[in-house]
């Protein structure tokens, strides 16, 4: 049951990266800005990889607690940086 | 190395932290922020299917056959998700919704502009400006219909600083928010704008202020669309249409060149110009420019072969789509147009 449910939120996230593409294509009009779903996943996967390989929260690697510590760090991390640009973006 | 269960965990991570990221992004803007929430709303229901055929069939199928049923429902996730999206969002491809409330401001302040309020039979209401030339007696009226990114107000304060008005002198001047638009309640949308042009042109057929037999209607861009359309239902005396389209899938593939084949079937606002210009019984006055770079010249040409009585066409060099109004020899052909129609 929660391999499937994982299945298909990868499926819907996924799916989410065209619409998302096309949404800023529209908004943005440039090639850079409808492609940013691919290097905005480029730099969180780098970030991830550092988190799973290099950042041991918890001794055993499958712990609970340091999935949930790393999904907040995620989580916290997409929502300060779009904050960020849009402040540059703004006030600039 | 990375554990397989680690890699999992770590690709559905940056995956959501991406879309989340681009989400915080989009919702930050005002005008974006209905698309956040179709985009939610599309995530949830893939989700919800995938997870519902998953929970379903995945314990009956064979391990060999998991990765199949993934892949099958990736590809068709992605295209119902891309398809919805696209019926969703066209919106932002053809209407740039605005309210300039500085203008508007201004012109309350102006006693030539009188605000105009239309009551609908649903509730709703329509506004925009009325500017006056002669106030005693019925005189010539200008409907303009604007482009897909002006409002009533923005329009008529640019007019005013730009000298355009010295063109119109001789004319009232009606133009009313799109549904959407300035302070107009509704959705933008073909028939949307069609009933309100309607409603428009019979408003100002009672105005005491407006000769009825004398009504010229004035299109730009998308106005093109509003324009034709009321010149092929009502009486006109004249139609002025300044960077026309023939139809709307033009306007779509202008923007993104993917709506052809089976993709037309996903658009919406069809505008179909040609039809309604080929019922115009008027002769009108398109200008168009090979530079401009929102509606391609080869439109104008389209719509100006669907007018049966033969339009007087002009064409120009190096003017962008939105400096028709700057152009002086743009506005000495309206107003030629104009004084050959009052004759």
């Amino acid at each position: 049951m929660k391999h499937h449910l994982f299945i298909a939120g990868i499926i819907a996230m996924l799916s989410m990266i065209f619409p998302l593409c096309f949404v800023l294509y529209l908004v943005g009009g440039e090639m850079w800005l409808a492609l940013s779903p691919l290097w905005i996943m480029a730099i969180f996967i780098v970030i991830n990889l550092l988190l799973f390989k290099k950042v041991n929260f918890y001794d055993d690697k499958d712990d609970t607690k340091a999935l949930i510590i790393r999904a907040f760090i995620n989580l916290s991390l997409a929502i300060v940086i779009p904050m960020i640009i849009y402040a540059i973006v703004v006030f600039s | 190395m990375l554990q397989k269960a680690q890699l999992k965990w770590m690709s559905l991570m940056s995956l959501a932290a991406t879309i989340i990221s681009l989400m915080v992004f989009l919702f930050m803007f005002d005008e974006y922020r209905e698309i956040v929430a179709k985009l939610c709303v599309i995530g949830i229901m893939v989700f919800g299917i995938n997870a519902l055929i998953f929970i379903v069939y995945g314990d009956k199928l064979k391990a060999a056959y998991h990765g199949v049923l993934a892949i099958v429902l990736m590809t068709v996730s992605c295209l119902t998700a891309m398809g919805i999206a696209i019926m969703l969002m066209q919106g932002l491809i053809i209407f740039h919704p605005r309210y300039d409330q500085s203008a508007y401001q201004a012109l309350k302040n102006n006693f030539e502009f009188s605000e105009v309020t239309i009551m609908r039979e649903d509730g709703s209401k329509l506004t925009g400006w009325l500017k006056y030339n002669t106030k005693d007696t019925p005189n010539s009226l200008i409907i303009y219909f604007g482009d897909s990114s002006e409002d009533a107000s923005g329009t008529c304060y640019d007019f005013m600083h730009s000298g355009v008005w010295r063109y119109f002198s001789d004319y009232n001047f009606l133009m009313i928010d799109y549904p959407g638009y300035g302070l107009s309640d509704g959705t933008p949308s073909d028939d949307s704008i069609y009933a309100m042009a309607e409603e428009v042109y019979d408003y100002a057929c009672n105005l005491d202020v407006v000769d009825d037999t004398s009504i010229t209607i004035m299109g730009y861009g998308l106005g093109s669309g509003a324009a034709t359309y009321i010149a092929s239902m009502r009486t006109v005396n004249g139609l002025v249409l300044i960077a026309p389209f023939d139809q709307g899938i033009s306007l779509y593939n202008q923007q993104l060149d993917m709506f052809k084949g089976l993709m037309q079937f996903f658009t919406l606002y069809k505008f179909n110009n040609t039809k309604y210009a080929s019922l115009c019984r008027i002769s009108p006055l398109i200008l168009a420019s090979f530079d401009d770079e929102e509606i391609d010249y080869q439109y104008a040409v389209n719509l100006n072969d669907a007018f049966p009585n033969a339009p007087a066409m002009y064409s120009f060099h190096e003017i962008k789509h939105n400096a028709y109004f700057q152009q002086v020899e743009i506005l000495e052909k309206i107003d030629h147009y104009l004084e050959e129609i009052e004759r």
